[in-house]
């Protein structure tokens, strides 16, 4: 096991995505386009995205004390990153591998797709053409969707590597399993 | 991808829910009972084999149609339609996300004999495990 798996499910996440929602290198040359604009929002969303956080009790969990700067660090060098580029299938395996740290923090999958949702709204309010925010929501649609799928692939391979059963026949257990739930 | 989810012929069927899902998100009401039929939406999902990053990005078309013509449509109130559709969408995706993972936990309680307590902490610890190994790859 090695980055292998981060390649895994970022390709996995992003091939279940409907093209039509799923970034495209065209995206990532309106980001480019706007990059100045899109840069300076940065100590401001850095801002709103950990205040929000801090003030909600279940996220506020997460954290210990005294971790904010160097958190809010991470978030600045993804944003620099995700305007700078590349946004290319390395940039993608980091987002497989946020995932992991999430599941790693039990930060759970509505707690970061409420902070995918207040990323494009703070962008939204300041920079609002059009193609901005397409190409902002398309990427985000991609983060999440590959930080959401990575918590269910790990949660399939800890019960495969606890019971010894491989994941497609857990799959299918799964899938009966809750066919039963359904007809109650 | 998401095409093989579907049975031969059964477009109109799954047409007609996303009209009645429309009809009701836009009449309302947006109350508990609303959200919790999307909890059960993610239990549809897990058992065709609907994959979270499937619904997301699905969720996340929806919002940007919605803001796209309602742009074009220059109505007076676009902005604040499609910051209100924005955030109905990420809700929507956050249940069904959710409900999709707890039950394939507690489906995996049946499967392999686990408690949802124990799977998490399992969960959390194969997440540890491989950042280790990718840290030290």
């Amino acid at each position: 096991m090695n980055r292998e798996k981060l390649r895994e499910i970022s390709r996995q996440a992003m091939e279940d995505m409907a093209q039509e929602a799923r970034f495209r290198p065209e995206d990532h040359q309106v980001l480019l386009k706007h990059k100045d604009r899109l840069l300076a929002l940065t100590d401001e969303l850095v801002k709103a995205f950990y205040d929000t956080l801090f003030a909600t009790p279940n996220t506020r969990k997460v954290f210990h004390e005294g971790e904010r700067p160097e958190r809010e660090k991470t978030l600045r060098d993804w944003w620099q990153r995700t305007i700078e580029g590349p946004v290319d299938e390395g940039y993608w395996d980091w987002q497989a591998y946020v995932g992991l740290l999430h599941v790693k923090r039990v930060v759970t999958n509505p707690m970061m797709l409420g902070q995918a949702f207040l990323i494009e709204n703070v962008v939204r309010r300041h920079v609002n053409e059009p193609e901005v925010v397409e190409a902002l929501g398309r990427l985000m649609a991609t983060v999440a969707a590959i930080i959401a799928y990575g918590y269910e692939k790990v949660q399939l391979l800890s019960v495969e590597e606890t019971t010894g059963i491989g994941q497609d026949l857990i799959r299918t257990n799964v899938r009966v399993g809750v066919e039963k739930l359904l007809e109650e | 991808m998401s095409k093989k989810i579907f049975h031969e012929g059964e477009r109109p069927a799954r047409e007609k829910t996303l009209v009645d899902w429309w009809t009701r998100t836009v009449e309302g009401p947006l109350d508990e009972e609303y959200f919790a039929w999307m909890a059960k939406v993610g239990l549809v999902h897990v058992v065709r084999g609907v994959e979270n990053p499937m619904m997301l990005a699905m969720c996340s078309f929806v919002a940007e149609f919605v803001d796209r013509r309602s742009r074009e449509a220059k109505l007076p109130e676009a902005e604040p339609l499609s910051e209100a559709f924005y955030r109905l969408s990420m809700v929507v995706g956050a249940v069904i996300t959710y409900g999709f993972d707890r039950y394939q936990a507690l489906a995996l309680y049946n499967v392999a004999g686990m408690e949802p307590a124990l799977l998490e902490r399992l969960t959390a610890e194969e997440a540890r495990r491989l950042l280790a190994e990718i840290t030290r790859g």
